[in-house]
């Protein structure tokens, strides 16, 4: 019963949250690790709580121990205060479920979320005892993979990763796992794998390619150095999202995390074409699982972790075919006596959405979220985002009708083309929707109605139309932010600031070449991890880095690409074609719109995959 | 129909806080299909209630938990049920219906019994005495609004032994009124003895919780 521990108690009695590092939840895996053929240890370099909320982490940790010869663990972060003492006393990062050392592995894959976890993957290579640079790694030490939205641009961390898998997991993870069986059972060098790697599709070892830059920074040419390395590296999807494997008794942490619920994918991809998002283009085509099986699912999953909270998640919810008729049988089914709330995040707010709200049992009638992204209809449309001012005072309208009085707006500021006027619009709308509640007769304004303005700073990504546009600089990011700060009418509107710090770096690294990785790295050199986390955050640790490696933030973030310009991350085919994102920016720069795929095809080049929505009638 | 809940918590149980043992609890009765009460009003909850919050780090086989179901059940066989559901080191021992009108755990709780197992320190029956024969014992004690106050514990040790080189049994007052430690009083047996007090160099054990009536002290699922 008592299992064995790589920290002992006294560490882990006087560390934060020791349950963090235990790997003893309900539905662990437990296997025997001498009978493996293959060890994957699976990372989240960020804290327990935060990748145990990962669903991504949850599907790929099922996917791979469906494997009778593979065992794959978890690694996350350890927080600060473990990674002193472990630091202190030599001790070896782990995997949580058989608590060996990360070394002992055949694979470390990386899940790259968001950038600025860069520098905890630097840190967790360091941690397990392992050379940071690619290059610098012994052959006993595992081979270092990662995948996940960041590494659609892999070129800041390619001189860290192995290798890299552009795609979703399910696609081709077996087809890697049964080479490298055959080569260990051949006992190849890593060399020998990682060449063998070049004939899988949607596999980008970056080795075995060369770039040049020209005098004025830009890359003269990306050129691959060795015969099967493939010029262009295809994003591998899965088609049939009905019958592909799905976790049907997730990890169930035993401290509370981000989010302590069972989660139910609908779909993948999105169909709405939003030319900042970067999730918009790259997961496309849309595919959508049967609802049938996501009734299914449903009922497994609370009966497999006895959690009191089922998430309908996907980019956009809304969008669902069926679902109506998932939320219908869902409340039905856990409504009432079987006290399971349903959350459903990242949906429109029209009649039907209010509808389902009210009828769901257990919502605290808290708040209701608007994501206009942008103050003015001229921007709105800019960005393609196909949402009018009527529709937000509308649904703000009903809402306040159906008995809520705390609405929250999402903004960016920052956007190709903005301009003071547009910021003030973000004021106004604010203002608009207040006035929209005192529209309400008098009897029924219980209390005073807040509305929250919240904005973040647009970071332009790889694989959007806006991937040629120049980012504002951070004093422009910060003199946007005083001036709507000025402008909104504090009384019944609160106004959320940040620092934009973290954007510029985001855009930095978010259409970087490789030469950033030597920024990363001298920026973890200096002390830099937990860089999401505000309380971690040194942007001197940066700045320096800048410096020491004579690279200029700038060249990455203000300036503006043309279209024969080489981006860094041309060579990954994510099926939207590069003809299509700059014809999209083209209409985003004459203020055009345009339709959603249910609406009409505009040839974006995701018909490639041969199904979804592009197949849909 | 009510239920007193007799539970232990080991292994790296040990680990996890009261407030997400609670969860967990939610979530095994949930999983269970254990048919517990809901209270009324917009946000129900569970309706349950554990008598002594246990400090992490310390293991016990002697927990209690009030739960109030929705209809009668035979306790043998939920008790089975329950333990194929619990994480590892949480389990359910036994399982006795409580008369409708008893008096909640947390409100009966008098003392509790501990265990501590000792690594390297070395305690004898003549520190014991030394610490006993004392008139007071006092300590420093945050109370509720942190303000720092000196207490007397000696009233709340009602019993201490060394069955053993290296360990120590504790009958200690616990609950709402009196409240105390086992590290509080080897902090005091050390600090009286002129011994070094070490956090690290020993382990404590909850053994049981009790109430007290006119026989004297009884365990809390003897009702």
């Amino acid at each position: 019963m008592d299992k064995k521990l790589q920290l002992t108690d006294d560490i882990l009695l006087s560390v934060e949250k020791p349950a963090r590092y235990l790997g003893n939840e309900i539905n662990v895996i437990h296997k025997d690790t001498s009978a493996m053929a293959i060890r994957f240890a699976l990372c989240f370099p960020d804290v327990y709580e935060i990748g145990m909320s990962h669903v991504g982490l949850a599907i790929l940790y099922d996917f791979l121990n469906r494997r009778e010869d593979t065992y794959c663990e978890r690694v996350f972060s350890p927080w600060s205060d473990l990674e002193a003492i472990m630091r202190e006393k030599g001790l070896p990062l782990f995997a949580l479920e058989s608590q060996d050392p990360v070394k002992d592995f055949d694979f470390l894959g990386f899940t790259v979320q968001y950038e600025m976890s860069y520098t905890n993957i630097l840190n967790t290579l360091d941690l397990a005892g392992m050379a940071v640079y690619s290059k610098d790694r012994k052959e006993e030490d595992p081979i270092v993979c990662a995948g996940g939205p960041c590494t659609y641009n892999p070129e800041p961390l390619a001189d860290f990763i192995d290798f890299f898998y552009i795609g979703e997991g399910e696609a081709t993870l077996p087809v890697i796992l049964e080479l490298y069986k055959a080569h260990k059972a051949q006992e190849g060098t890593k060399d020998d794998f990682l060449v063998k790697l070049l004939d899988i599709d949607g596999i980008y070892v970056p080795k075995f390619y060369d770039v040049t830059y020209k005098d004025n920074g830009e890359i003269e040419a990306f050129t691959p150095n060795h015969p099967h390395a493939k010029p262009s590296i295809k994003k591998q999807v899965v088609m049939n999202m009905t019958d592909a494997p799905y976790p049907s008794k997730p990890l169930v942490p035993l401290i509370q995390t981000v989010h302590d619920r069972v989660v139910l994918e609908l779909f993948r991809g999105c169909s709405r074409g939003c030319r900042f998002c970067q999730a918009g283009m790259i997961y496309r085509p849309v595919r959508e699982k049967d609802v049938d099986v996501l009734k299914k699912q449903a009922k497994e999953l609370i009966q497999n972790t006895g959690h009191h909270e089922i998430s309908l998640i996907s980019l956009s919810s809304s969008d669902y075919s069926g679902l109506q008729e998932l939320t219908e049988y869902l409340i039905d089914e856990f409504g009432n006596d079987k006290h399971v709330n349903l959350s459903l995040p990242s949906l429109r707010i029209d009649q039907f959405s209010l509808d389902i709200m009210n009828k769901v049992q257990g919502v605290r009638k808290s708040s209701i979220t608007f994501a206009p992204e942008a103050g003015s209809q001229r921007l709105r449309d800019v960005i393609n985002k196909g949402l009018t001012e009527e529709d937000i005072l509308n649904g703000a309208g009903e809402a306040f009708q159906g008995g809520w009085t705390r609405v929250k707006l999402y903004f960016m500021l920052g956007l190709p083309t903005e301009t003071f006027d547009d910021i003030d619009a973000i004021a106004k709308l604010g203002q608009d929707i207040v006035e929209e509640y005192y529209k309400l007769p008098k009897e029924v304004r219980k209390r005073r109605p807040q509305i929250v303005l919240s904005t973040s700073f647009f970071v332009p990504k790889a694989f959007t139309p806006f991937q040629w546009s120049p980012q504002n600089p951070y004093e422009t990011f910060m003199e946007k932010q005083d001036h709507l700060n000025k402008k909104v009418n504090k009384k019944n509107i609160k106004y959320n600031c940040h620092d934009a710090k973290t954007s510029m770096l985001e855009g930095v690294i978010a259409r970087g070449d490789r030469r950033i990785g030597q920024v990363i790295y001298a920026a973890w050199k200096n002390g830099a991890t937990f860089d999401a986390w505000s309380e971690f955050f040194r942007f001197s640790h940066w700045d320096d880095a800048f410096n020491r490696t004579g690279i200029d933030p700038l060249f990455y973030t203000v300036r503006e690409r043309n279209y024969e310009e080489i981006l860094p991350w041309d060579f990954i085919d994510v099926g939207v074609t590069k003809a299509f994102l700059y014809q999209e920016l083209q209409r985003a720069n004459e203020g055009k719109v345009t339709p959603n795929c249910m609406d009409g095809c505009m040839n974006c080049g995701a018909k490639g995959f041969g199904g979804g929505i592009c197949y849909v009638d | 129909m009510l239920i007193r809940i007799k539970f232990a918590k080991k292994g790296t149980m040990k680990f996890i806080g009261h407030l997400d043992l609670i969860r967990n609890f939610q979530r095994v009765f949930k999983k269970s299909g254990f048919p517990i009460a809901y209270s009324e009003g917009f946000n129900p909850h569970q309706i349950m209630s554990i008598g002594a919050p246990l400090s992490v780090g310390v293991t016990s086989d002697g927990e209690y938990m009030d739960v109030k179901t929705t209809e009668n059940i035979d306790c043998l066989t939920y008790c089975d049920i329950l333990n194929r559901h619990t994480p590892t080191g949480l389990v359910i021992i036994s399982m006795t219906e409580l008369p409708d009108k008893a008096k909640s755990a947390m409100a009966l709780i008098d003392a509790a019994k501990y265990k501590v197992t000792l690594k390297h320190t070395v305690i004898t029956e003549k520190m014991i005495n030394k610490l006993m024969t004392m008139e007071e014992i006092m300590i420093h004690k945050k109370n509720k609004k942190n303000v720092m106050r000196e207490i007397n514990i000696k009233p709340g040790i009602f019993h201490m032994a060394l069955p053993e080189p290296h360990t120590l049994i504790l009958l200690l007052a616990t609950g709402s009124h009196m409240n105390i430690k086992p590290e509080v009083v080897l902090q005091s047996l050390c600090e009286v003895n002129d011994i070094p007090y070490d956090k690290y160099d020993y382990t404590v054990h909850r053994e049981e919780i009790y109430y007290k009536n006119d026989q004297g002290f009884m365990p809390l699922n003897h009702v």
